[in-house]
């Protein structure tokens, strides 16, 4: 049994490496043992972001940069990007598996996507890409100073890289950090710089306009539409507790029978006939 | 007359007045972001929903009114000149400031700024240009725009309109002429028609002249009130696919219509289920991307309208048996397009798949996510329907029992 130790647990680049090496010495699937190893992610670190993360910084692996490239068809990388960032620690594994098919002569593998495998690597892929932008639209920013802003945000997979290039490339101008509790990432207006996980009281806790806000949201409810199982849908209920927004909603919802009985009983209107 | 309110009271009562728009998409502007540090904001061209309200709709744009003060007095319409609901108006400058403050704070993409007419059709929209124009020009706000277009307004103003938003709308609100007639006597369908017409114009010069000046690059959109006058869905299913093909707009929107606060006395008193809305939307989505004529959808149909019970793609599939069960290793991608249960992008995927392998029914359930449904309508190399298409009760056994609760 062969073990792999990636220290470096949600980039593509140190797996790429290791499996380089691995399929150059046609070492079965069944064979290896995957594990990740001490996060030591962040010494030092500090890059730009990019949305695939192959930076040159590279964790250790088991057969140095001397493994010959293997020619893998050109979807392979994009979801090998997505899929590291996955938590689940079968993630390593499955990705081998399918560059050993496809290097026995799978070259097609990732167009069957009714393979089991396949289908697999694309529902880990699918949460991923569902995580990060839910990350993009779920997360809030708090007043920290003047054009400083801070956000606490708890992703379900490691997708803060992921997400990096759209908030840097939105809020150029503003000077922020957004924490989280695997990884940090603050922008100056003009570097981002990758850091360790935080606790959440590193985080202010509130911001003036969060009333303003609650307040549109109230307004722009229509309570005789009132639907609670399509919000739970969209919006399950471990995003509710960092969105300023939610702690409104049992108020609307209880309030909403009475609110659109007083709107249909103020006076009895006849059905208009046609 | 009560004080004036105060921002935060405007900022409630103009977000209430706009929320019976039921457009909220962010998506289908330019690529965009603010990395040269200039100014603030992106869009990545597919739209963001930063929150659902409690009726699980979304929530993307700060919409809201310029001023819910309006000379017309369209029926369905809360801020019609004879209704008592509370007025207010925002200056200019305090819509930027706000759209601001939301902005930077990641609660929104953008904004939505339409208004009721005050003084004059081009009073009005020279107002809606101007926010815009203070976003983009003094801001360097480069998020998303939706601006209301007022149809009697000049077309200089609906240029301008055009040049600083990444969508405008018209809202036809009632399917037919006759509905116009008797609910918004002040509107008039011809000119309605007209300033359509001319942005779609305008929209597709622009789109063909990349480099020349931009035109509402995410297009034009409507929308229409479900409920409030008595056309059936064909009818309403035929005025969008008019729209769609004639005036190309990028989204009609459909609203069930709702009771409202202060309503007139020519209205229901009672919301159609939200459920027509839904299969309407269902039935749009049909015409857009499965390649379905507006007649066909309805064809065969007992009185015009959508089944509520189940979605209209399974509906027509019923009422078309003969044209089942369909064998998806071989059959055009047109054809798999019409089975039950089968999106579009499983069927594409079954397409590049089945050119390596010979699908079978468990490779159609990690196709399509779940194989139950489509069972009786396909064919696969280790299934073939025996005479399911011909029980009367296949209905009850396709349909899922809980899809109503969804209503409830
Ligand atoms: S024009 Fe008609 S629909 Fe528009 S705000 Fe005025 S009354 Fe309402």
């Amino acid at each position: 049994m062969r073990r792999v130790v990636l220290a470096v647990p949600d980039e593509f680049a140190p797996f790429r490496q290791a499996a380089r090496g691995l399929l150059a010495e046609a070492v079965p699937p069944h064979a290896i043992a995957w594990s990740e190893g001490e996060p030591d992610l962040f010494a030092g670190a500090s890059a730009a972001p990019t949305s695939g993360g192959v930076g040159d910084r590279v964790g250790p692996a088991p057969d140095g940069p001397c493994a010959p490239p293997v020619a893998v068809p050109a979807r392979f990388l994009p979801l090998a990007e997505e899929v590291i960032r996955h938590r689940a620690p079968e993630r390593f594994a499955l990705l081998y598996e399918a560059l050993w098919r496809i290097t026995q002569g799978e070259r097609a593998l990732l167009q069957v996507a009714s393979d089991p495998l396949v289908h697999r690597l694309e529902r880990m892929r699918r949460a991923v890409s569902h995580d990060a932008h839910r990350m993009t639209a779920f997360l809030r920013f708090r007043e920290a100073g003047p054009n400083r802003f801070v956000a606490w945000y708890e992703p379900a997979h490691r997708v803060l890289r992921q997400v990096a290039p759209f908030f840097t490339g939105r809020f150029a101008a503003m000077h922020w950090a957004i924490l989280t509790p695997d990884a940090s990432l603050a922008w100056d207006g003009s570097a981002a710089c990758f850091g360790p996980g935080v606790s959440r009281d590193a985080a202010p806790c509130e911001d003036a306009l969060e009333t303003w806000w609650q307040d549109y949201y109230r307004a722009t409810f229509n309570p005789a539409r009132a639907n609670e199982t399509a919000l739970r849908r969209h919006i399950p209920r471990r995003f509710w507790r960092n969105l300023p927004e939610a702690e409104t909603v049992p108020e609307l919802l209880s309030q909403a029978g009475r609110r659109t009985a007083a709107m249909t009983s103020e006076k009895l209107r006849p059905v208009i006939k046609n | 007359m009560s004080k004036a309110p105060s921002l935060r009271e405007k900022l409630s009562i103009l977000a209430d007045a706009a929320k019976y728009d039921a457009s909220c998409a962010s998506s289908g502007g330019t690529r965009r972001d603010s990395r040269d540090g200039k100014g603030i904001g992106s869009s990545t061209g597919n739209g963001i929903c930063h929150s659902y309200t409690p009726d699980g709709r979304c929530v993307s744009l700060l919409k809201i009114l310029l001023t819910n003060f309006c000379v017309y007095d369209c029926a369905y319409c809360i801020n019609r000149k004879s209704s008592n609901v509370r007025r207010a108006r925002f200056t200019e400058q305090e819509v930027v400031d706000l759209t601001l403050a939301f902005y930077r704070r990641n609660y929104i993409e953008g904004l939505f700024l339409s208004s009721g007419i005050i003084q004059s059709a081009d009073y009005t929209m020279e107002r809606l240009v101007r926010v815009a124009r203070l976003l983009r020009e003094g801001h360097q706000f480069r998020g998303y725009i939706h601006l209301k277009t007022i149809p009697e307004a000049s077309p200089a103003l609906i240029e301008e309109a055009g040049r600083l938003a990444d969508r405008l709308s018209i809202n036809l609100e009632l399917p037919t002429e006759d509905g116009l007639r008797r609910f918004a006597p002040e509107k008039d369908g011809a000119t309605i028609e007209s300033a359509m017409g001319r942005m779609s114009g305008a929209i597709t010069a622009a789109a063909a002249e990349p480099r020349g000046p931009r035109f509402a690059p995410a297009g034009q959109s409507t929308q229409v009130i479900v409920g409030a006058d008595g056309s059936d869905d064909a009818t309403i299913l035929g005025r969008s696919a008019g729209l769609y093909g004639t005036h190309r707009l990028k989204r009609v929107y459909y609203s069930a219509f709702s009771p409202i606060p202060e309503s007139s006395q020519a209205l229901p008193s009672r919301a159609p289920p939200l459920a027509r809305e839904h299969r309407l939307y269902q039935a749009d989505w049909l015409m857009r991307y499965y390649g379905f004529g507006s007649g066909e959808i309805l064809a065969g149909a007992a009185d015009g309208m959508l089944d509520l019970a189940i979605d209209p793609k399974l509906a027509w599939a019923l009422r078309h048996r003969e044209r089942f069960p369909v064998d998806v290793n071989h059959a055009e991608r047109e054809m798999l397009l019409r089975i039950p249960g089968l999106g579009v992008r499983s069927v594409d995927r079954l397409i590049a798949a089945r050119r390596h392998r010979s699908l079978r029914l468990a490779d159609l359930a990690r196709l399509a996510g779940s194989e139950r449904r489509l069972r009786p309508f396909v064919v696969t190399a280790d299934h073939r329907p025996t005479a399911l298409l011909d029980r009367a009760d296949l209905r009850s056994i396709v349909a899922p029992p809980r899809q109503l609760a969804l209503f409830a």
